[in-house]
């Protein structure tokens, strides 16, 4: 959780990024095509105003900026599950296994929304910053296990399309950095008042910073050469 | 020891997707062709652009009015290859295969930077025809 001076910062570049991400594809008419990444954006932006609001309201340190930023931060990496579903039934389109795999992401959604809300119910009234950055840990590292399998995926169905490539690989990154330095922070709890604690913020300008690369530099037909990406697999 | 194990496999992740995500990125201009006013400017004749022809790419391209399109990209891509070469220089004497892929990526880094020159030429080219009709 930032302080004032980075949070205000962070707040400001972020809102840019998120926002610019939106207009690109609306300008490039593409927010119908990726719909789950756009409406993903819009919520940050959205959650993002009001966890601004808050610290303005009540101060950064109050219990209630602690809620808010938590818990808007929690309910982001479940929703990006819809994302991830989205990407898994694109780069499963053209197979047999579609519309299994789009069951498959539902009953995870599920699970993991449930695991989410018993773990925040169990913890009651008492709240802590040790039991968030597990639980973002826990949540975070799923996700890059469910990146590891769509690539995975990616390569083993010789997909090409560039923009879905690096749109997955972008993801892979945040949620890899972003559950290595939760893991971190839980590993040693004593970081927690140093730049660990505002990294996850820093990190989270990855995502609209590198999806709006790949919207305004990579047009929709751009392919790799075949079995370009197993060069680093 | 869960959080340690997740540290761990999330560090390998992230190295692996982000070589992976430059990758994508330089590979995606795989399939533009070099132009034969870049080959004519670097004198590169008619071979295959190489690894060391990267850093004469960029000499060329810093002389280049600057374009805001493609600055963040080039500077990416830069870093990735100063990135390849430490990789390359370790890694050749323990493990060739990884040596040899680096070598593969630095190629793909220099095809890269033949590309952003041209297209940084083409933008000069129209920059300094549009100052000369406003004469």
């Amino acid at each position: 959780m930032p302080g004032p001076t980075i949070y205000a910062t962070l707040f400001v570049v972020a809102l840019v990024l998120e926002g610019a991400f939106v207009v690109c594809a609306l300008y490039k008419r593409d927010f119908l095509r990726y719909l789950p990444l756009n409406l993903y954006m819009l919520l940050c932006v959205v959650g993002n105003l009001g966890v601004y609001v808050c610290s303005q309201t009540y101060g950064v340190h109050s219990r209630e900026y602690f809620y808010s930023y938590y818990s808007s931060d929690i309910l982001l990496s479940v929703l990006m599950y819809f994302v991830i579903a989205g990407l898994f039934s694109q780069v499963f389109a053209e197979t047999n296994f579609s519309h299994y795999v789009r069951g498959a992401a539902l009953i995870l959604l599920g699970l993991t929304v449930l695991f989410a809300f018993i773990s925040v119910r169990s913890e009651g009234q008492r709240l802590s910053t040790q039991f968030v950055v597990e639980l973002e840990q826990d949540l975070n590292f799923v996700g890059v296990v469910l990146m590891y399998v769509l690539w995975g995926a990616v390569i083993k169905l010789r997909e090409t399309r560039v923009r879905l490539v690096q749109v997955v690989l972008a993801l892979g990154v945040y949620f890899s950095a972003v559950a290595g330095v939760y893991a971190l922070r839980n590993l040693f709890p004593d970081l927690e008042f140093t730049a660990l604690r505002w990294m996850p913020a820093v990190i989270g300008l990855w995502l609209p910073l590198a999806w709006t690369y790949t919207f305004v530099r990579v047009p929709e037909e751009a392919r790799l050469a075949s079995g370009h990406m197993l060069v680093t697999s | 020891m869960i959080a340690a194990l997740i540290f761990v496999a999330s560090l390998a992740a992230f190295v692996q997707f982000l070589v992976s995500y430059c990758h994508s990125v330089v590979a995606a201009f795989g399939k533009v062709e070099v132009s034969p006013r870049v080959r004519e400017v670097a004198g590169m004749g008619s071979r295959e652009v190489a690894v060391d022809d990267f850093a004469r790419f960029l000499q060329l391209l810093h002389l280049c009015p600057e374009h805001d399109a493609d600055r963040v990209e080039i500077r990416a891509v830069k870093i990735y290859y100063a990135l390849l070469r430490a990789v390359a220089s370790v890694s050749h004497l323990f493990v060739p295969s990884v040596g040899a892929w680096a070598h593969r990526e630095r190629v793909g880094c220099s095809h890269f930077a033949a590309v952003a020159l041209d297209r940084r030429m083409e933008f000069s080219r129209d920059l300094f025809a549009r100052q000369a009709s406003m004469l």
